[in-house]
């Protein structure tokens, strides 16, 4: 008899069939995340790579160009700098001044050499960073995290405040399954650069409420996205602004 | 990928049961369900069968309702009045069996629903939570003595 009651009493506690394709659509974005970051991952090795096989390639290069260049300014006798025509930077220029060069020892001439490849490969080091930094900078502006210890409460005013913004852009009821909307703001927390509400956003499904997503809204309440929880806090990514829908 | 919707499909219901008799709370219970298939979804191990899969979801789906309760986020946001969640039926046997189990420890509200709702026995019991036989045994009979307590011998448990 335990059984078969508690049988019938599980048997009418119906789910939210509709959870599953939420489920599906939350691993697709999950991978559609995962191959972004690994892509980002992947962009940086291979441009710290490519700048490595750059170096080992102009190599040789630019050491022949550097020694061509205290022989050519040697020959020339005077003040004009012919091979230093292809250096740019003024300071350049001073390494090897003309009148020094025509009696300059062999040892000084070799520092001017390891001095102008010192600066070659400065530059190529400097594309580098340029290129790594860059990598990094979109990075910071697609991705956010927060633990927990960092969210602060906020006042049930400011709650009622942003509460009734997000039901003035969402509506109240969903337009498909009038089911109501519900807006829990949780806390607050601050970036380097803003300073944001963290919340979730239910829906009424019969006589209770299901997490559609958690999210995160700036204090000037023009970017909204989704967040996911991940232990110790949440992370973001600002792809979809759903302000922007 | 249409095999995994048949494998959420056919073991959603089973997992949101087991999920809500853990939680005691429909919305922690679909969080679960939600953790546990997205683990499930993103799990790259190879399955050897479908018996396998349903251990591992039940196993997934016991250790993300215990976790849930002990994680920062509910412990931060989810006030005590919200975790109680009140469910009506349609007669007083069944909500007096439901609330019984409801009161168990986790650890015997586990085994007697998989034992009692999913018709598992002791040894596929055993498997899913990877647990000792005899530990199962013990807690199925200890769950028992408990329910016969509160339900004050109304009930056969065959």
């Amino acid at each position: 008899m335990f059984r078969k009651y508690y049988k019938e009493a599980n048997d009418s506690l119906e789910p939210n069939r509709a959870l599953i394709d939420e489920i599906f659509e939350k691993a697709k974005k999950k991978e559609k995340s995962k191959i972004y970051k690994l892509a980002a991952r992947y962009g940086t090795a291979m441009a710290a790579v490519l700048v490595i096989a750059a170096t080992a390639v102009f190599y040789p290069q630019i050491k022949n160009l550097n020694e061509q260049l205290p022989v050519t300014v040697s020959e020339t006798g005077g003040g004009e700098v012919l091979a230093g025509e292809s250096i740019e930077n003024e300071s350049m220029r001073t390494i090897v001044p003309a009148e020094e060069n025509q009696g300059m020892p062999k040892a000084e001439t070799n520092d001017a050499v390891v001095t102008q490849e010192k600066f070659s490969s400065d530059a190529i080091n400097k594309e580098a960073m340029r290129s790594e930094q860059a990598i990094t900078e979109d990075l910071a502006v697609t991705e956010g995290r927060v633990s927990m210890d960092e969210i602060y409460d906020v006042t049930d005013a400011e709650k009622n405040v942003v509460s009734s913004f997000l039901h003035s852009i969402f509506g109240e009821r969903d337009e498909a399954t009038q089911n109501k909307f519900l807006f829990e703001i949780v806390g607050k927390f601050d970036t380097d650069e803003k300073t944001f509400y963290l919340g979730r956003w239910r829906w009424w499904v019969g006589d209770h409420s299901s997490l559609l997503t958690e999210f995160v809204l700036d204090e000037n309440l023009s970017n909204m996205y989704e967040c996911i929880a991940n232990g110790e806090g949440f992370s973001w990514t600002t792809e979809n602004n759903f302000l922007e829908e | 990928m249409e095999e995994k919707r048949q494998i959420v499909e056919k073991y959603f219901n089973m997992i949101y049961r087991l999920a809500l008799s853990q939680t005691k709370n429909r919305e922690m219970a679909e969080d679960v369900v939600q953790e546990v298939f997205l683990r499930y979804l993103k799990a790259d191990r190879g399955f050897e069968s479908e018996e396998h899969i349903k251990a591992w979801v039940i196993r997934v789906a016991i250790n993300c309702s215990h976790s849930l309760f002990s994680s920062s986020w509910y412990k931060k946001t989810a006030p005590m009045s919200e975790l109680k969640d009140e469910i009506t039926f349609d007669s007083e046997e069944k909500s007096d069996v439901y609330y019984a189990v409801k009161e168990l420890a986790p650890k015997y509200r586990a085994v007697i629903h998989l034992f009692y709702y999913e018709d598992m026995s002791i040894d596929e019991i055993s498997k899913a939570l990877k647990v000792n036989p005899s530990t199962v045994k013990s807690q199925l009979s200890r769950g028992r003595k408990l329910l016969r307590e509160k339900l004050k011998g109304g009930y056969d448990f065959v």
